[in-house]
């Protein structure tokens, strides 16, 4: 029986296959396969919860779970879809509601971080091209919390993932065309609030956002 | 890696095309790059914020994901998380304590007797009843632990098959 002799493999005897061949061994129930799945793809999933959450411990949780719902709701994996679209979907449908649960509690501080976030601008103001990678970074983080949960799951999957609209659209249970208008969204506010940092691009983008 | 025409690799982003092979690795040139990440900034410096490097994850991160993700489907199957398994455990042996300690009290009053009315029974004529030995307390499988002097030992059973 092809189940037995699936469920007989060992982890070691997983690692040659593929990310379907996996994911087709979890639907059954494969504990084994699902250990090398979790072990290969808790890099990208932790790096993509650290981009959208900017936050390393909560970005673990969400990527734990990701894989305890993955097995949970193992049956529901449809194999049409890539198996990264399936992952990406519930981690970035977690990482979402940590997002809101987070601007929810949030919220009460927004004042007192916006002044501090105004003082540290007006410290540490430096043309943005000359700035470090760390610094890009921490731009992003602060600037991120200008984006809704969802304009923020767009931007990273579309514009560092590299993902194709669709494929965005399938992980965020939405249209394409809404992930066009997320996209478009979140480049106009990233665009305003680094224009409003760094004025010495305020000419240049503002032509590119009026054309 | 050679600095790239940015506008011709970005060109995907207008649509709806997926990134073409070898987007990560220009991202992370545009990172390093101080001309590239000048040349971007000028055009459009949305694509520098996409550009920050990737978190680090070690292996040792990785197996520590995997152990986790583990315990937690365990936890599940067994039906709940671990955390309530040891506190439902240690109320069990709350209330065998509890218990424990008030059966002799219980038993001194039953011995007593009427005092007379009025005046308070004479405790310390009274002769305490005997503790059963720590022994015969322990059911099979269970663990028990003793506390505390001569005077009033505390005695701690705890049974996790028990646990319902």
């Amino acid at each position: 029986m092809p189940h037995l002799a699936y469920s007989r493999r060992t982890a070691a005897s997983w690692d040659e296959a593929t990310d379907r061949e996996l994911l087709l061994a979890v639907r059954r129930g494969d504990e084994a396969a699902f250990d090398v799945l979790v072990r290969r793809k808790t890099r990208p999933l932790l790096q993509l919860a650290c981009r959208m959450l900017g936050d390393r411990e909560e970005a673990r949780d969400v990527v734990q779970v990701t894989f305890l719902r993955a097995w949970n709701h193992r049956a529901s994996f449809n194999p049409r879809w890539s198996p990264n679209t399936w992952l990406y979907r519930i981690a970035t449908n977690l990482a979402i509601d940590q997002l809101r649960a987070r601007r929810s509690r949030e919220r009460a501080a927004d004042q007192v971080r916006g002044h501090l976030v105004r003082l540290a601008d007006a410290a540490g103001r430096r043309r943005l091209g000359r700035l470090t990678a760390g610094e890009v970074q921490r731009i992003l983080e602060e600037l991120a919390g200008e984006l809704s949960e969802r304009q923020r799951a767009v931007f990273v999957l579309r514009e560092v993932e590299g993902l194709a609209s669709p494929e965005v659209a399938r992980i965020l249970g939405c249209k394409s065309s809404t992930v066009r208008n997320h996209l478009f969204a979140a480049r106009q506010v990233l665009r305003r609030e680094l224009v409003r940092r760094y004025p010495e691009y305020a000419g240049r983008l503002g032509g590119e956002e009026g054309g | 890696m050679s600095c790239p025409d940015w506008r011709r690799l970005a060109a995907w982003r207008d649509d709806d095309r997926p990134a073409p092979a070898g987007w990560s690795g220009a991202l992370e040139h545009l990172a390093r790059c101080r001309d590239c990440r000048l040349q971007v900034a000028a055009w459009d410096p949305t694509l520098l914020l996409a550009a920050t490097p990737p978190a680090e994850v070690s292996d040792a991160e990785v197996a520590d994901v995997v152990t986790a993700v583990r315990a937690l489907r365990r936890a599940e199957a067994l039906g709940r998380p671990p955390a309530r398994r040891t506190a439902r455990a240690a109320l069990i042996a709350a209330a065998v304590v509890a218990g424990l300690l008030a059966a002799p009290a219980a038993l001194r009053w039953s011995e007593r007797g009427e005092a007379p009315a009025g005046r308070p029974p004479a405790v310390a004529t009274v002769e305490p009843a005997a503790s059963p030995p720590v022994e015969e307390l322990q059911p099979a499988g269970a663990r028990v632990y003793q506390f505390g002097g001569d005077e009033l030992p505390v005695v701690l059973i705890v049974d996790e098959t028990l646990d319902f």
